[in-house]
């Protein structure tokens, strides 16, 4: 793929409309509704492996950039390696870093994309290609695939939020509004802001002021009521509802056995991705869970062994706690970061970003174990087979939870865009 | 005075002690003469104009326009537009009670003269320019803890005990820690620059971030080494177009083309950002931020995979060019023809851009797209654009005139049982005011300017300092639970979390904390009846007298037996306090 697709589509107006051919114009007055029931029915009509499967996901982001050749595409022998060497798996042929021991236990279960290949090397910009699958435009705020994952599988009505962000914030929701915001919780060690009642303020005391409150807002409702006061009325009663919801218990960590807590590791990152197993179990869509600090210009090699030491042992956990629960056949488990790092060591023992050619794990929800799409050049620094793009990677993760690439949504200009860009493919090769 | 209560409490509650910007409560004199030196008619006299523009196009599309809005309600509005918070109890009830006939022009006047005023307007422009992440969380916020140090530093210096008492006169004053490009273009606005002007210094700022905070923008996208993103920016807030899709190939549906969007981006080519050596015996590892030049930097346009992309050459939108060599500042170039009196988009992008502050949407909308859209009033923005561009583009003066117009002043209640698509037409024709939710800025000055949070006076020099601190975190914190909105128009929905923080924060939950010493409730305490702290409550909080129904619930609601002990009528009073907080009349302008 040379250009993105911007997907600058036709605005609906008078300029719009002479752009177009009068078979796209009456598509579009059909709506998005009939385009997006065509679409499913094309993508079941194609009925691919997998299409669906996961009901869910969970996103583990390692923010920064991750090394591939530290992590999951070890180069033992060649001078980019450095001191790292490469492990055997239970996947028969596939090795990983020797950082991560406990993931490899469990190889035969996760499959890894290790020719990943994008030309955004900044952070910002890569954050939102690969949360999104577009390149930033400033045009168009494009949904992250948490939002997009909700918009289209999550029951409105559900009573706690389905989209949550741990750890790290996330590109968002853009044109879908806020209605499909992640929830974000800062630090899952901390109890949840605001969720409990101010100091003082009983439930019986809660619920003679909100009486009050509504008493008290009739007047401006008859006056000036409208989409405008009914959406503040919507978000005043979600916000009352999860204070009550009795799933809220998904977010006490405490009721989790020592050992279990233990083996997920104890820090922010550990106990944020065992907050997302009992998430998803509650009935949450999607979890993002983020850890930071992979953007290791100098001393990559302590850094980034340290870090390990945190996505090891959550990540290996989460696989066979999910395994054992048996979710992890509709479970989405995708973990990522925004590159990789250059395979040449620099001078302050550090590797920079890298986006030519990088590596990522999946998990779960249709998606087969032990499977190892594309490879790089023995020095690291080039796809040698099947480049993916970014797009693919987004219509792959979209494909597992039953929406189909070429699904529309609309810009608050009304501009059609495609949910993956280009209507991308899904890499069908994890799946069959 | 703060004794006894938890620390928190006693933070949130003496934030305003520390001169919290709740601006604009009592606005200076006059400000520039309503009539232009040159002849130029009254801002009374452009806004009787639009008017009578405005009436012509609603009587040919039959929409009636809504009543008046009522003193109140005109007063809450420009409160939170021109000064970017609600007015307090002394303004609203001398204001009702004024019987002058021209008192809501002089009330404009005398807001548009106000420090709250200059913040407000920098805001609305430093949103779109950089976004408030960017503001409120990165660079921005490091500079605004740096300064906030920098504060503390200087009042715990000085010899002064912690408790000496008072404030010397050569003690530091602020308004709180603000974000510094907004501290800058809120300069720009005091004096009132020619804003061509303005936007030349934006464009073509150069230096040390921390020591020209007009850099900010350039130093938010030239950070990531876009010279697109500086262009797409660039032609988006001051020319009102979106020319970012021809980023990639030729527009589609305008004429733009990849050809147009790189001549603008070569004007950037050369734009670059380093990092300077820590100054000398500094303990930092790092210097600051530096946007600079680099001679003989090129930009490509790209091209598909082993090819080589052509150069980008400068040429602006209206098809002027200049020189390739380094002898040229492409920068200042560019920002002469983006803001050239021959320029077709400057004046209208500015004009539309600055009626949307005012109702919530464009005559062209959106703002940044005016090749969308027709507009709603043609006439109105071609008379605006032209009066702005006879002013010598000044702000002030185009400001003045739209909250002068008959429309700003209409009401945004209806009669009853009129049909919802009456509204909706309304609206869209200007013919009704809109209900737009408060920004985080908006709601938390309000908040705490409602509570009496600004009224509690410290002694304590120490701790003054020390809730510059807690008032940046807080602010930080509201503003991050509502969002970004850079590149996009300010939308400010409400989200779950920003209803759980009103609900059960300690923003305000602790302010309304009967306690004494609490400014507001030592004086509910000392009055004779409910009626009176009823009427209190309501004129602090939504900034207008309780309807009959609304006292009667109130009254009941007081008079209960659990309400009768001293300690049961200060909770009453508290949860009168919450319900009028937490309520759609609050959230929204209106």
């Amino acid at each position: 793929m040379d250009h993105h697709d911007c997907s600058c589509g036709p605005t609906l107006t008078r300029r719009g409309f002479v752009g177009l051919t009068l078979g796209g114009a009456l598509g579009w007055l059909a709506g998005g509704g009939s385009a997006r029931a065509f679409a499913d029915e094309a993508a079941r009509a194609a009925a691919p492996a997998g299409f669906g499967q996961a009901k869910r996901c969970i996103v583990l982001w390692l923010n920064g950039g991750p090394s591939h050749l530290d992590t999951f595409d070890p180069k033992p022998g060649h001078a980019n390696a450095g001191p790292v060497k490469a492990i055997d798996t239970r996947a028969p042929g596939v090795q990983l870093s020797e950082y991560l021991p406990q993931l490899a236990e469990r190889m035969d279960r996760v499959s890894l994309v290790r020719s990943m290949a994008s030309r955004e090397g900044n952070h910002e910009r890569a954050r939102y290609f690969l949360h999104t699958g577009y390149v930033p435009s400033g045009t168009v705020a494009h949904p992250d695939l948490g939002a997009l994952v909700c918009q289209r599988t999550a029951d409105a009505d559900f009573d706690m939020p389905s989209y949550i962000a741990i750890n790290g914030a996330t590109p968002g929701p853009g044109i879908l509004g806020v209605a499909q915001a992640p929830f974000f919780v800062p630090d899952p060690l901390k109890p949840i802001e605001n969720l409990a009642h101010a100091q003082g303020i009983d439930a019986g005391r809660f619920d003679r002021r909100e009486r009050l409150r509504r008493a008290l807002g009739r007047a401006f409702e008859e006056t000036r009521g409208g989409p405008e006061t009914r959406g503040h009325d919507a978000v005043y009663g979600k916000a009352q509802t999860l204070m009550r919801s009795p799933r809220l218990a998904a977010f006490d960590l405490s009721q989790e056995p020592a050992a279990l807590r233990e083996a997920y590791g104890r820090g922010k990152f550990g106990q944020g991705v065992l907050m997302a197993r009992r998430l998803i179990e509650a009935g949450v869509k999607v979890v993002e869970v983020q850890l930071s600090g992979w953007d290791t210009h100098q001393d990559n090699f302590t850094r980034v062994k340290n870090l390990c030491g945190q996505l090891d042992p959550a990540f290996a956990t989460l696989i066979k706690d999910l395994a054992d629960r048996d979710l992890l056949d509709s479970t989405l488990v995708v973990c990522m970061g925004e590159f990789g790092r250059t395979p040449k060591i620099n001078q302050n023992e550090g590797r920079d970003h890298f986006a030519r050619a990088w590596s990522l794990a999946l998990a779960g929800g249709g998606v087969r174990g032990g499977r190892v799409v594309g490879q790089t050049t023995p020095d690291g620094a080039q796809v040698a087979e099947r480049p993916v793009t970014v797009p693919e990677l987004m219509s792959t993760i979209l494909h597992t939870v039953g929406v189909g690439p070429d699904e529309l949504n609309y810009s608050r200009e009304g501009r059609p865009i495609y949910v993956v860009d280009g209507g991308a493919k899904p890499l069908g090769q994890l799946f069959a | 005075m703060l004794r006894g209560s938890s620390r928190l409490l006693s933070l949130v509650a003496a934030l305003g002690a520390v001169s919290l910007a709740v601006p604009g409560a009592q606005a200076g004199p006059g400000g520039r003469p309503a009539t232009g030196g040159d002849g130029q008619a009254s801002t009374a006299d452009l806004a009787a104009r639009i008017d009578a523009l405005m009436e012509a196009a609603w009587a040919e599309a039959r929409v009636a326009p809504a009543a008046p809005a009522s003193d109140a309600e005109f007063l809450r509005r420009l409160h939170l537009d021109a000064t970017g918070v609600i007015p307090d109890e002394d303004t609203v009830r001398a204001f009702l009670a004024s019987p002058a006939p021209d008192k809501r022009a002089r009330l404009v006047r005398d807001a548009l003269a106000s420090d709250g005023f200059n913040r407000t307007m920098a805001l609305r422009w430093a949103y779109p320019l950089v976004g408030r992440q960017f503001l409120f969380t990165t660079l921005g916020a490091k500079q605004m803890e740096q300064a906030a140090a920098r504060l503390q530093e200087a009042m715990q210096g000085g010899g002064m005990s912690p408790m000496d008492g008072g404030m010397a006169d050569d003690a530091p004053t602020s308004d709180g820690p603000v974000p510094p490009l907004v501290e800058w273009l809120e300069g720009r606005l005091r004096e009132n620059t020619p804003w061509d002007a303005v936007v030349r210094e934006l464009l073509t700022a150069e230096g040390s971030a921390s020591e020209n905070p007009a850099t900010h923008w350039a130093l938010r996208y030239a950070r990531n080494g876009k010279a697109e993103e500086l262009a797409g920016s660039a032609v988006r807030v001051f020319q009102g177009l979106q020319i970012q899709c021809a980023q990639c190939h030729d527009h589609p549906y305008t004429d733009w083309t990849q050809h147009d969007f790189y001549g603008v981006a070569a004007f950037f080519s050369r734009t670059a950002v380093r990092r300077d050596p820590p100054p000398e015996g500094s303990n930092k590892k790092q210097g600051p931020f530096v946007v600079h030049e680099r001679p003989n930097r090129q930009l490509r346009i790209p091209a598909p995979p082993g090819e080589t992309g052509r150069l980008a050459l400068p040429r602006f939108l209206t098809g002027e060019v200049v020189g390739p060599g380094n002898g040229v500042d492409r920068r200042a170039e560019l920002a002469k023809l983006m803001t050239s009196p021959a320029n077709p988009y400057f004046a209208k992008a500015t004009v539309n851009r600055v009626w949307s502050f005012f109702f919530g949407r464009g005559l062209i909308d959106p703002v940044d797209d005016l090749e969308a859209q027709d507009a709603r009033h043609p006439a109105v923005l071609d008379l605006l654009v032209a009066d702005f561009k006879r002013s010598g583009h000044d702000l002030r003066r185009l400001c003045e005139a739209i909250l002068l117009t008959r429309a700003y002043g209409l009401s945004s209640g209806g009669a009853d049982g009129e049909a919802a698509e009456v509204r909706e037409a309304q609206v869209a024709a200007f013919a009704r005011a809109p209900l737009r939710s408060l920004s985080a800025e908006q709601l938390f000055y309000s908040v705490l300017a409602a509570t009496g949070a600004e009224d509690v006076r410290t002694q304590d020099r120490r701790q003054r300092a020390r809730l510059e601190r807690t008032k940046l975190t807080l602010l930080r914190k509201f503003v991050q639970t509502f969002g970004d909105d850079e590149g996009q128009e300010v939308v400010d929905e409400g989200t779950i979390p920003q209803a759980l923080l009103l609900l059960n924060g300690p923003l305000t939950n602790d302010a309304i904390r009967p306690r004494p010493g609490h400014p507001v409730y030592d004086r509910l305490f000392r009055m004779k009846s409910n009626d009176e702290r009823i009427e209190t409550i309501y004129l602090r909080t939504l900034g207008r007298m309780p309807a009959p129904a609304e006292r009667a619930v109130l009254r009941e609601a007081l008079a209960a037996p659990e309400a009768r002990t001293a300690a049961g009528q200060a909770q009453a009073l508290s949860d009168v306090y919450w319900a009028l907080l937490n309520s759609s009349e609050f959230a929204f302008n209106h």
